[in-house]
């Protein structure tokens, strides 16, 4: 009597057991299923999106002006992947889309035509920017490796470095004849200037507080755009400005004192090199041969928190990012060169950088 | 009336009763004949002592997400846990032990996974407004940590030595003895892990140069070992019919790496981090019972030292220091409180609570540059509630606390509960409660540089209860049933968003309301050969986000929280036959949208749902007064791969052994 009831005290646990098994099953490979085989990428603007740190949902997009068309997540979707944690800039060479992916310490390899992964560079450490010098050579930049990294873009490999004793972080490059002028952001205030044929650092320039972004104008002028730091209580408060840098003689020629009602960011020359725009919570427009700021922006903020902005080279249209609050997919606006809405639309997490191809 | 000391006040004691002749649980609940229900109305739970004694060798958060509708967002094995109560935030669960609070004054929250359950006697948890009787600011619930002793015990002891994968290694300690008069009671541990599980990476893949195929690399989880260890010291003074005083001391160590993401393909030696943690916890406390009333006073402290540094070792020369941060940040206590019974159906509450503050912060981003604050605050607080019995049938209490916080008075908060009985079967109830309450922000809110705000507003939650429930014997069976619906809104919820100048700042959101029903039933007995004893958790959460929209593209309004689910479940079942037992333990939880906006376009929007089967295989051997148990925990069951936030692995099935030996 007992052992019959036993035994079906035993059926009942096995087939409770076996039930479990229903209830289990966690869907960690829908994750990774590609979506799609391929997409087509004509003309169009890459928007890198940045993603939150430490979440891991980068993404990247493409954008047609021609036809409107928008792909969002294209990298996921055509290889099965996530792009990374904090993509932070992308570059197009020799018909290959490199993105560079700050937190996650590499670089992916695209074919910028269908978004399809073919290579990575990786063993980085937070990279930030890639700069090509020719087929064979590229210059890394990083946020905490305190050295340039160099790598062969043919065969993806790291080739060497380039120590930045005394400059922990390197940001942002421009390339004049065969010096490499690269800004030392964070909590730094230089730019340091590198010999492409010796790989050795042949000079530096002292700046405002923070250099980050920097563009060569039509009269081969560089430009840099210094947030002043951090505004710390009690210290003084933060000064950015906008400065103008002579390559050859490696002296300031001019400086604007901005607005310290924010960290200004982003700065970007037109196609034709001879206007600059930043975002200083509206967008600041000027011309290379003005020599004062206007008192007004070129566009007002509104209700808006722009993030990111860009210009297209060849239309000179402008692109403006708003990341709303950080946390769902920010919208794109497009705007004509004088400043009338074209366009808007939304990509990603953090819409941070843009690739024209 | 009687003296009742050193008793545990558990009316739901009950339910830990029918296994115990096997899990050998010293029982030693004893009933107190107080007729007034002090918190009547109020929806409080105690997880029951089978499941304590299962928890034994566990953090507090597996205690938390096994027994309870409380929602734990786990970041890894070993690493942080954050608690969302009632769809709040992590810091409005506040973690009460003994009466001093846990929640850390810079950061607001607890890391649930830095508190061992072998460290605790009980754990009640007090949901919504019934969080005012213990303080304010629990907009979800207080989780309250309580230590008792047995004034019968004379000397015993436990050893309690454990192995697991991944090179894991615990240690438990426990001796306490005394008399009448005195008893104390050391316990100790020692929690080691490499932690170093493999897993198959899916987020990263190389391409097969033959083929073109990917190729998943197999990886371990390196950089991610803990060392845990604290010791508790109790002594527990009994000197005459009338008081009792009590002495308490906590220290702690904790020492980790956090893992590095999935997607990570950085150089081995770059981005190494490591965070390290000391907490020193003392606490005094005199009880005097009086002919009517009971008189309470307490000191403590709760010091906290962390240290987070994140570095790159760089070949050839010394380590390169990304990130360095120290911080000491620290609760001083001081409260009295004072039980009065006016009748046999009138009792008054009251206390005073005067709690010191402070926080030194320093961040290094980067060698030769610091900065951070150094700040305090004095907050005080002055309660009283009344509690009525109407008839054996109604009972209802109201309570007014106000507070003085930096200096600044808030407004009154009010709370107020009734209870019903209505039928001759008084196993039936039906109780609903209205409460204030008021979450002031954290120093880091406030302070933290950049980005501290010091006009923030503090947060004001407005809530309301309605609960029934049902426990008594159904035939040979203990059943119990409950269920609470609660709605709260809360004003000018804090988070942080990025501003203008670069940095994050603090801001004050308008409104999230915060809605839900929790279940909870049990059964428990014996069958057969079999005892029983079954609990099980479901809970609907709804915490919605009512701020006024950024700008016309923002779509976050209207929208679940992120990282809070609308459904989780638990489920514990425990079976026992002659010195036999076997535990599963069921966890569930529906997916988690990632974005404000709840998007669900691309795979990393959602986390998909979570579900957790656990098992425990044990068998004791009884000698004398001595008794030693065996136990095999297999966790992940079914071996799934998978993770709990976007890009941290978890562990497949591992097994730990335990041997248990008491005296």
């Amino acid at each position: 009597m007992i052992s019959k009831m036993r035994n079906k005290y035993f059926n009942i646990f096995l087939f409770a057991l076996t039930s479990l098994g229903l209830w289990g099953c966690m869907k960690d490979n829908e994750w990774v299923k590609s979506h799609q085989n391929s997409t087509l990428l004509t003309k169009g603007v890459f928007i890198v999106n940045e993603g939150n740190f430490m979440y891991g949902n980068a993404s990247l997009s493409f954008y047609d002006p021609e036809t409107r068309k928008l792909q969002n997540d294209i990298f996921q979707n055509v290889n099965g992947l996530p792009l990374g944690d904090v993509a932070q800039s992308m570059e197009i060479h020799n018909n290959l889309g490199y993105i560079v992916i700050n937190n996650s310490g590499k670089i992916y390899v695209i074919d910028p035509a269908d978004g399809k992964y073919i290579g990575k560079i990786t063993g980085l450490t937070s990279p930030r920017y890639i700069h090509f010098v020719n087929n064979e050579k590229a210059y890394i930049t990083d946020l905490y490796a305190g050295k340039i990294t160099i790598v062969n873009p043919a065969t993806s490999q790291i080739t060497g470095e380039i120590p930045t004793t005394g400059h922990q972080s390197t940001e942002q490059m421009v390339q004049w004849n065969n010096f490499l002028f690269v800004s030392c952001w964070s909590f730094d205030n230089t730019i340091l200037v590198i010999d492409t044929q010796t790989d050795q650092v042949a000079g530096e320039i002292k700046t405002g507080k923070q250099p980050g972004g920097m563009v060569i104008d039509k009269f081969n002028k560089i430009w840099t755009l210094c947030d002043g730091g951090w505004a710390r209580s009690g210290a003084s408060p933060r000064v950015p400005v906008l400065e103008q840098i002579n390559p050859s003689t490696r002296l300031i020629e001019k400086s604007f004192e901005l607005s310290s009602d924010a960290a200004p960011s982003r700065l970007a020359i037109n196609g034709t090199g001879d206007t600059i725009l930043f975002i200083n919570n509206g967008i600041w427009k000027l011309g290379v041969t003005q020599n004062t700021m206007s008192d007004r922006p070129f566009l007002v903020t509104g209700n808006h928190l722009y993030y990111s902005l860009a210009i297209d080279p060849l239309t000179s249209e402008l692109y403006l990012s708003d990341a709303i609050d950080y946390q769902q997919k920010g919208v794109i606006y497009r705007y004509s060169p004088l400043g009338a809405k074209i366009d808007s639309f939304k990509t990603g997490i953090i819409p941070g950088s843009f690739c024209f191809r | 009336m009687p003296l009742i000391i050193g008793l545990l006040i558990a009316s739901d004691g009950l339910f830990a009763q029918p296994v115990t002749d096997t899990l050998s649980i010293k029982t030693i609940t004893v009933y107190t004949k107080s007729v007034i229900k002090e918190n009547a109305g109020k929806t409080s739970s105690r997880i029951d002592s089978i499941s304590m004694i299962k928890a034994l060798t566990s953090n507090l958060s597996d205690l938390i997400s096994q027994n309870t509708p409380v929602f734990i967002k786990e970041y890894g094995r070993g690493a942080m846990a954050t608690a969302s109560f009632r769809g709040t935030a992590p810091s409005h669960t506040q973690v009460s032990w003994n009466g001093i609070n846990l929640n850390s004054p810079m950061l607001g929250m607890v890391d649930f996974s830095t508190i061992p359950v072998y460290f605790t006697d009980n754990v009640t948890l007090l949901h919504g407004s019934a969080s005012l009787t213990e303080r304010s600011g629990a907009l979800g619930g207080v989780i309250k940590l309580d230590n008792s002793t047995d004034w019968q015990n004379k000397l015993s002891g436990r050893l309690l030595t454990g192995i697991g994968s991944y090179g894991t290694k615990d240690e438990f300690f426990k001796l306490g003895g005394g008399n009448k008069k005195i008893q104390t009671q050391t316990r100790a541990f020692y929690n080691y892990s490499d932690n170093d599980y493999p897993f198959v990476n899916k987020l990263i893949a190389n391409i097969d140069p033959q083929t073109g195929h990917y190729l998943y690399p197999t990886q371990r989880n390196i950089n991610s070992h803990y060392q845990n260890y604290g010791l508790l010291q109790e002594f527990y003074f009994h000197p005459d019919e009338r008081s009792i005083i009590t002495l308490r001391y906590w220290f702690q160590h904790n020492d980790r790496s956090l893992p590095r993401l999935l997607t990570n393909e950085t150089d081995l030696n770059a981005n190494i981090n490591k965070q390290s943690e000391k907490d020193h916890r003392p606490l005094a406390e005199w009880k005097y019972y009086g002919c009517k009333g009971t008189l309470t006073l307490m000191m403590g402290a709760n010091i906290q030292f962390s240290n987070y540094q994140l570095k790159t070792k760089v070949s050839g020369t010394s380590d390169q220091i990304v990130t360095d941060s120290h911080s000491r940040s620290a609760t001083y206590l001081f409260k009295v409180g004072y039980n009065y019974q006016i009748s046999d159906n009138l009792s008054i509450n009251s206390s005073a609570n005067s709690e010191m503050n402070s926080v030194n912060s320093i961040n290094s981003p980067q060698s030769g540059v610091s900065q951070g604050y150094d700040k305090q605050r004095q907050d005080h607080s002055f309660s009283t509630q009344i509690s009525k019995s109407f008839n054996d049938r109604i009972s209802g209490n109201l309570a007014l606390r106000e507070e003085i916080t930096g200096g600044i008075f808030t407004p009154l908060i009010p709370s107020a509960g009734i209870e019903v009985h209505p039928y001759s079967d008084k196993g039936y109830f039906f109780k609903g409660s209205l409460a204030r309450n008021y979450h002031q922000p954290t120093l880091n809110d406030l302070y933290y540089i950049p980005g501290g705000n010091p006009n923030l507003k503090a947060e004001e939650g407005y809530m309301a209860d309605l609960g029934s429930g049902y426990s008594g014997i159904i035939g040979k069976m203990n059943f119990h049933a409950t269920v609470n619906g609660y709605y709260s809104g809360i004003n000018n919820w804090i988070i942080w968003l990025p501003t203008p100048q670069g940095y994050w700042e603090p801001y004050n959101m308008k409104r999230v309301n915060a809605s839900g029903l929790e279940f909870n039933a049990g059964v428990s007995g014996k069958f057969a050969f079999l005892n029983y004893h079954v609990n099980g958790n479901y809970a609907f959460t709804k915490s919605i986000n009512r701020d006024d929209p950024r700008s016309w593209a923002d779509e976050s309004v209207g929208k679940q929280l992120p990282f809070i689910p609308q459904n989780s479940a638990n489920l514990v079942v425990n079976l026992a036959s002659s010195d036999y037992y076997f535990t599963w333990l069921w966890t569930y939880y529906s997916e988690r949208y990632t974005t404000t906006s709840n998007d669900r376009t691309s795979p990393f929007d959602i986390l998909y749902p979570y579900f957790m089967n656990n098992l425990d295989i044990g068998k004791g051997i009884r000698l004398n007064r001595t008794k030693f148990e065996v136990e095999l925990k297999i966790l992940n069951l079914f071996n799934e791969s998978y993770r709990t936030v976007l890009q941290n692995p978890m562990p497949g099935r591992n097994y730990s052994l335990l041997i248990r030996y008491d005296f």
